[in-house]
């Protein structure tokens, strides 16, 4: 056959080691080292759930639920969670001692609200995104409506379309990622949705509901009707904090970008503050104390890796200079002179370093895992601790690097 | 006009009341004894007027021992008696009370050292000048010895050879005081030291970058009756768990666990109680925030590695100078020096063995003149 070329026609690579794009790896398994490349090891791990979560299970590593996780979708794991999911082959997370109070105030709070919201704070690394998913993910077990934000950040670093809302308000709206909210929640808690009653008619759109409508149905409307997610949404959060039916956890994650300038620019060209979009305006107000869930908890998580969405006021009230006394008294009585306020708006609890008894019990399951190959001894993870000064982050880097 | 001088002061004594054994002495030939202005004191000493009147009446007086008794002149060998020595220069100053510059302490020393070699006949006073110069000694620390009011009987034999042998007596003491302070652990800060804090101390150097280390034992848990069932309730707890997620029958008291049950326990769930780790903090910071690169801060706990002694003591640091590498080794060999007293001998042994203890006194090479560095040259134009 003349017509078909042989110069460019492919080799046959059965015995070979060519890669193909992406597909397959450069290395024939049936002819490799049995010594070096070996099965991935597969540890039982327990998975958190509602009946887990227990103080017996505190300082073991246990599994995150995969139906949680897949409505989340891989590329929205908090921080370098997914980078850590990777290695391990697995989402397995550390069930600590702090968790466990955590999830205690949860249950308390799922009876009688707080009127403040509560935020972990603490130095970069230390574990506040994996504590809040750990949190999110019992909520959703214990059949609570979770309304889970992993990434803030998004929504502000100008990564996602945005427009000027229809009228005069001057706000902006992001309707790909307000329904990409609407699809998390509704995989996390449609059966706790069904049961809470809209309570009044409404009228979303074009379309009206009736009173006797669950959330799960307004939930709906929002998926089959993107331009209206944001009115969804909005109203979804009026009615799960004020019913009484179903508890409510808000978990919003990198909560410092609510008060952050945004990267995107109005028509005037001006840099927007982030509380002109429309979608950290419907959540702003529960951390700013002017709204408050009549069952539930809403919780937030500080976020030190980009520094772009810190704002100052926020980082010089969350870490206040020390308040040194005026020695001048003339100075010291004169009004003028103003100090950095330290008030907050909300609560916080401080994540901690690791306790020796988790770093053991982390520094056992990277054993199990084959990402540290030499045996667990205690001179190996005394060293590792004090090498880290027992930041969660910096054990896993100094443990998985070449150095 | 003398007489009438000496009527006239008399009279004006009697007038003011004052007597007259004031002035009227007839060793006081003053022509100020006219006006009646002279002071009442006299300085006691010569030196009175010069800047260190203390200072130049020591050495006024050592020098007199010296002229007195003869010694040898400085500098000739066997001047100065084997294993005389004497308080540093700044002790010396606090003792006189008074600031010396360097060569006014090495005279001093020279002086001191002429009149210990002095070569006195009379037993007596060659003891009554040791002892004069016993104060200036290094360690020296003055015992009174003294007779109990008991051994009356004995004393009235013993008193004669006290009065006599006093002297050697208080030597005597003071030599042993001496082997008790060799023996007793000094207090104030020196390398591989205990301070009054319990804390062991260390400094070290590297480069341009200083560092000072002080180490404090982690305390263990004491282990009590409550604490060890405290912990074995807490494994059987999680022994029984994982049984009943195996579903196993978990194990009550009195039976002994089955094969079956041992091999449904997983390791992972019996996680020992451990002690907590120490910390170490650099200039109030934490290791990890102070140092960036790991291989720094694996080098601040290198001597915790090698002793054996990881996690077992609190460090806290304290450096200056230099750049990160620099302060890092700096703070390496503060924390070797501490640890090698903190530690026992065979840690002691592995820190030194390590070449932990020596200082790197590599530094920057200086500049030459006529190069643009220490040895790099300029380039070098034909014409």
């Amino acid at each position: 056959d003349r017509t078909q070329s042989t110069a460019f026609k492919k080799k046959d690579d059965d015995q070979g080691k060519k890669a193909r794009t992406g597909k397959t790896t450069a290395v024939n398994m049936a002819a490799a080292n049995p010594l070096y490349y070996t099965d991935r090891p597969d540890p039982r791990l327990e998975t958190l759930s509602a009946h887990s979560a227990i103080p017996v299970h505190v300082n073991r590593v246990m599994e995150i639920d995969e139906g949680f996780l897949a409505c989340l979708g891989a590329e929205r794991y908090p921080g370098y969670l997914g980078t850590d999911f990777g290695l391990f082959g697995r989402p397995a997370l550390l069930y600590r001692g702090q968790t466990q109070r955590l999830v205690e105030q949860l249950a308390t709070n799922a009876e009688a609200a707080p009127q403040r919201a509560t935020v972990l704070d603490g130095k970069g690394g230390t574990g506040k995104s994996a504590e809040l998913l750990k949190l999110a993910s019992v909520a959703a077990s214990l059949g609570h409506i979770v309304v889970y934000a992993p990434s803030t950040v998004r929504w502000v670093n100008s990564s996602r379309p945005y427009a000027p809302e229809a009228g005069d308000s001057g706000l902006f709206v992001q309707l790909e990622l307000a329904l990409e909210q609407l699809r998390t929640m509704n995989g996390m808690c449609r059966d706790a949705l069904a049961k809470v009653p809209l309570g009044r008619s409404a009228a979303v759109g074009k379309r009206r509901l009736a009173a006797e409508s669950t959330l799960a149905d307004l939930i709906d409307i929002g998926l089959q009707t993107p331009a209206l997610s944001h009115d969804v949404l909005d109203l979804l959060l009026d009615v799960a904090s004020t019913q009484t039916a179903v508890p409510v956890l808000v978990a919003v994650d990198e909560v410092n970008a609510l008060w952050s300038d945004s990267m995107y620019r109005d028509q005037g060209d001006v840099v927007l503050p982030a509380r002109r979009l429309r979608l950290i305006r419907a959540l702003l107000p529960f951390f700013e104390g002017e709204r408050s869930l009549a069952r539930g908890w809403v919780l937030g998580a500080i976020s030190r890796v980009d520094v772009r969405f810190m704002p100052k006021d926020l980082k010089l009230r969350l870490d206040p200079p020390p308040a040194v006394p005026l020695a001048n008294p003339d100075l010291a009585k004169d009004p003028s002179i103003v100090r950095q306020p330290t008030d907050l708006p909300f609560d916080t609890i401080g994540v901690e370093r690791l306790s020796a008894a988790e770093a053991w019990a982390l520094m056992r399951f990277y054993h199990e895992t084959s990402i540290i190959a030499s045996p667990v001894t205690e001179a190996l993870v005394a060293k590792k601790w004090v090498v880290a000064s027992g930041n969660p982050r910096e054990l896993f880097a100094s443990v998985t690097s070449f150095a | 006009m003398l007489a009438g001088g000496h009527g006239r002061r008399a009279a004006v004594a009697a007038a003011n009341g004052l007597g007259r054994a004031r002035y009227a002495t007839k060793a006081s030939s003053s022509p100020f004894d006219v006006l009646d202005i002279r002071p009442v004191q006299r300085p006691d000493t010569a030196a009175y007027f010069m800047a260190k009147p203390k200072y130049a009446d020591l050495l006024a007086g050592i020098t007199s021992i010296v002229q007195q008794h003869g010694a040898a002149p400085a500098g000739e060998k066997g001047t100065s008696k084997k294993g005389a020595r004497w308080i540093n220069q700044e002790n010396m100053a606090k003792k006189l009370d008074v600031k010396l510059t360097a060569n006014e302490y090495m005279v001093l020393r020279e002086r001191l050292n002429q009149a210990n070699s002095a070569d006195i006949e009379d037993a007596t006073e060659r003891d009554t000048v040791q002892l004069y110069l016993n104060q200036f000694r290094m360690g020296y620390q003055h015992v009174e010895v003294v007779k109990l009011a008991g051994s009356a009987g004995q004393s009235g034999a013993d008193s004669g050879a006290a009065s006599t042998s006093g002297v050697s007596d208080v030597t005597a003491a003071n030599g042993a005081t001496k082997e008790a302070d060799k023996k007793k652990k000094k207090t104030h800060s020196h390398h591989g030291n205990m301070d009054e804090l319990g804390r062991w101390f260390g400094g070290g150097r590297r480069k341009t970058a200083h560092a000072y280390a002080w180490l404090t034992p982690v305390e263990q848990p004491a282990l009590t009756m409550e604490s060890v069932s405290a912990a074995v309730d807490r494994v059987a707890e999680s022994v029984n768990q994982a049984l009943r997620e195996a579903g196993l029958r978990p194990a009550t008291s009195n039976e002994e666990p089955t094969a079956e049950a041992a091999a449904a326990v997983d390791e992972s769930s019996l996680v020992p109680e451990s002690v907590p780790f120490g910390e170490v903090l650099v200039n109030g910071r934490p290791l990890v925030e102070y140092f960036a690169r790991r291989t720094d801060r694996e080098s601040v706990v290198f001597p915790f590695q090698v002793a054996n002694r990881l996690g077992k003591f609190y460090a806290f640091l304290k450096v200056r100078g230099g750049g990160p590498t620099g302060q890092a080794e700096a703070c390496q060999l503060a924390v070797a020096r501490a640890l090698s007293a903190a530690t026992d001998r065979s840690g002691r042994q592995a820190i030194k063995t390590a070449g932990l203890l020596i200082t790197d006194g590599r530094a920057v090479e200086r500049k030459k003149t006529g190069k643009p560095k220490a040895r790099k040259s300029y380039t070098w134009v034909k014409r």
